[in-house]
């Protein structure tokens, strides 16, 4: 997690994914263990918590804050999310060249991609995960 | 806004003596939707909607994309640019407001609603 967030202030795209991918896999192999221990869930809620909320909700989201006023001639944040995501060819095609605008599209579908990941139809294996966290829950949780 | 009302609307204020104001009016009318609401509040309530409506939810589910083709805007408690809602709002082109506190308890599923995204706001209609 350090070093994603290491590589998402330096904007080292590729390095981003491949953090985000080993998280991802990480998290996979915890709810894949037949026998996972208590402490091995809870890696994994600080995963899903991580991937699905704190990382593209807030810490991707500053940074898409932040970078998006570098980019000439200027975009606002709202422009330009819905430019990426409904397709605007007039948009995209004025920042066609534009390497900042390109290099932060190419952040923001990789944040997009992890977001909206399903497995076994929810969000980043969300009913699965329920479903073990409940069963290994202690008694005496507190 | 109800489409047949809209587009008489629409067509009426371009020939009336107010046609000057038209734009102003129609901007006003581009960001209002009135329909009947649709609470969600587990992935099963998506498979209900059975008529174009005001989705409200706390925050969406994939399944919203199965029933998005009905769904006239999109209502959330939480509010967040990168939240699943505005994601999918922004793909699908659909009218969304975020941050409605409580949004899922102070309405019910049928209730008319009118929805005003420029001033953010949502209200029973009686």
């Amino acid at each position: 997690m350090k070093d994603l967030l290491k590589h998402t202030y330096l904007l080292d795209v590729e390095k981003i994914e491949e953090d985000i991918e080993r998280l991802w896999r990480r998290y996979q192999e915890i709810l894949d263990k037949k026998k996972s221990s208590w402490e091995d869930l809870n890696e994994a809620r600080a995963l899903l918590y991580f991937l699905g909320y704190l990382y593209p909700e807030k810490i991707a989201l500053d940074s898409f804050e932040r970078r998006v006023k570098y980019i000439k001639p200027s975009i606002v944040l709202d422009r330009f999310l819905s430019a990426i995501d409904g397709n605007d060819k007039r948009i995209l095609e004025k920042y066609k060249k534009n390497k900042r605008f390109n290099k932060l599209k190419e952040f923001y579908l990789i944040v997009k991609d992890i977001k909206n990941r399903t497995k076994n139809k929810t969000y980043l294996d969300e009913k699965r995960f329920n479903k073990i966290y409940s069963k290994l829950k202690p008694k005496q949780y507190f | 806004m109800g489409c047949r009302f809209e587009s008489y609307l629409r067509s009426h204020l371009r020939k009336s003596p107010y046609r000057r104001f038209f734009g102003r009016i129609e901007k006003i009318m581009d960001n209002v939707i009135i329909g009947k609401v649709a609470i969600i509040k587990n992935e099963k309530d998506y498979y209900k909607i059975k008529k174009e409506t005001i989705l409200v939810a706390k925050n969406t589910h994939p399944d919203l994309v199965i029933v998005i083709n009905k769904i006239k805007g999109i209502v959330t408690e939480i509010d967040n640019k990168l939240c699943h809602a505005a994601i999918v709002a922004r793909e699908f082109n659909k009218p969304l407001l975020m941050g409605v506190f409580n949004a899922t308890k102070k309405f019910k599923t049928g209730e008319k609603v009118l929805v005003d995204f420029g001033r953010k706001t949502i209200n029973k209609i009686a």
